[in-house]
């Protein structure tokens, strides 16, 4: 009787339902310790607090008021602040006007701007001042040639 | 609620000590408990809660109302805590951390004496004490202080998630400990 196959499979589902539900128990109860572990540390008793701290506290405040930021110095004197600011920024613009017209350009550049002509012109000083024409071939060495000579 | 927060910073940063004072009645408790169970040290407690106080009073113009001032109060609390052990630790190379140290202070100077009363309690001190610093701290912070993991992570200075992770880890090593010994 116990060896019929129909038996074994009713008792195979039994156990494996035993399986799932101390299963699914053991879940539930892992939950339920996490929920409870929980509650418990939010009903932890208050740490008593010394009586003398409050006041103790208050006394402790100093005398000078807090520190300023700067916005609030600039508040506590807007006039002086917007003269500041006004003046600093005049100065900026100033000098950068200056460096745009008078500013220092690089040797190759002035050379550059000078010469018109671009049939013939210098390449610069970082080759050796060598003489090129439109199709990059070497016409002479030389350190200095005018590009707009008719020659 | 928020509201008159914000009018008390105004009335704070202009210099009113009355608003300040305000301020500390309603916060002095939570961070002297925090702080309490930081160094399990009464007087040290105290010392980092005049300091907490001190610092932020100097240093309100700073506070920009992102946080509550209460997450602010923490994370000045949480700074000044580090610091102390910072220095305790330069001048005793040997002791492993307040926290350690603090098993070995009497009973009447620790603060948390109060939960050794009760034996569960006592047990879940206990097992508290064993997580690591960062978990111990983020369970102190959520379960006992009442912050919420954003919160937290302003205090801790880290991402939001990495805190609700050990917090969640903490709380498994917890059940461990407990059920362990039980």
């Amino acid at each position: 009787m116990a060896n019929e196959p129909g038996i074994e499979k009713i008792k195979d589902i039994f156990d494996w339902q035993g399986i799932t539900m101390k299963g699914n128990q053991e879940q539930k109860r892992k939950d339920t310790t996490l929920k409870s572990l929980e509650a418990e540390l939010r009903n932890l008793p208050e740490v008593e607090v010394p009586e003398t701290l409050e006041a103790r506290l208050l006394a402790a405040i100093p005398v000078r008021g807090p520190k300023a930021s700067v916005e609030q110095r600039a508040k506590r004197h807007p006039g002086l602040w917007d003269f500041g600011v006004t003046t600093a920024a005049a100065i900026l613009i100033l000098a950068l006007m200056l460096t745009v017209n008078y500013g220092l350009s690089t040797p190759s550049q002035t050379l550059l701007t000078k010469f018109k002509d671009t049939s013939l012109c210098y390449t610069g000083w970082e080759q050796n001042s060598l003489l090129y024409d439109q199709n990059n071939t070497l016409i002479e060495d030389t350190n200095y040639t005018n590009c707009n000579d008719p020659r | 609620m928020r509201h008159r927060s914000k009018r008390q910073i105004k009335d704070i940063r202009e210099g009113q000590r009355e608003a300040w004072e305000a301020i500390i009645c309603r916060n002095y408790k939570l961070i002297y408990r925090f702080l309490a169970y930081l160094t399990s040290d009464t007087s040290l407690a105290e010392d980092l809660t005049q300091e907490t106080f001190v610092s932020a009073w100097a240093n309100i113009t700073r506070f920009k109302g992102r946080a509550s001032l209460g997450t602010w109060l923490h994370r000045i609390a949480y700074n000044k805590f580090i610091d102390s052990r910072r220095s305790l630790e330069r001048n005793t190379a040997s002791m492993a951390g307040l926290q350690k140290a603090g098993r070995d202070v009497p009973e009447t100077l620790n603060p948390l004496h109060r939960l050794m009363a009760d034996e569960h309690s006592r047990l879940l001190y206990e097992a508290i004490h064993r997580l690591e610093s960062f978990e111990y701290v983020a369970i102190v912070l959520h379960y006992i202080q009442g912050l919420s993991f954003r919160e937290i992570a302003k205090v801790l200075d880290e991402p939001v998630g990495t805190v609700k992770w050990r917090t969640s880890r903490a709380l498994k090593k917890l059940r461990t400990f407990l059920t362990g010994r039980v």
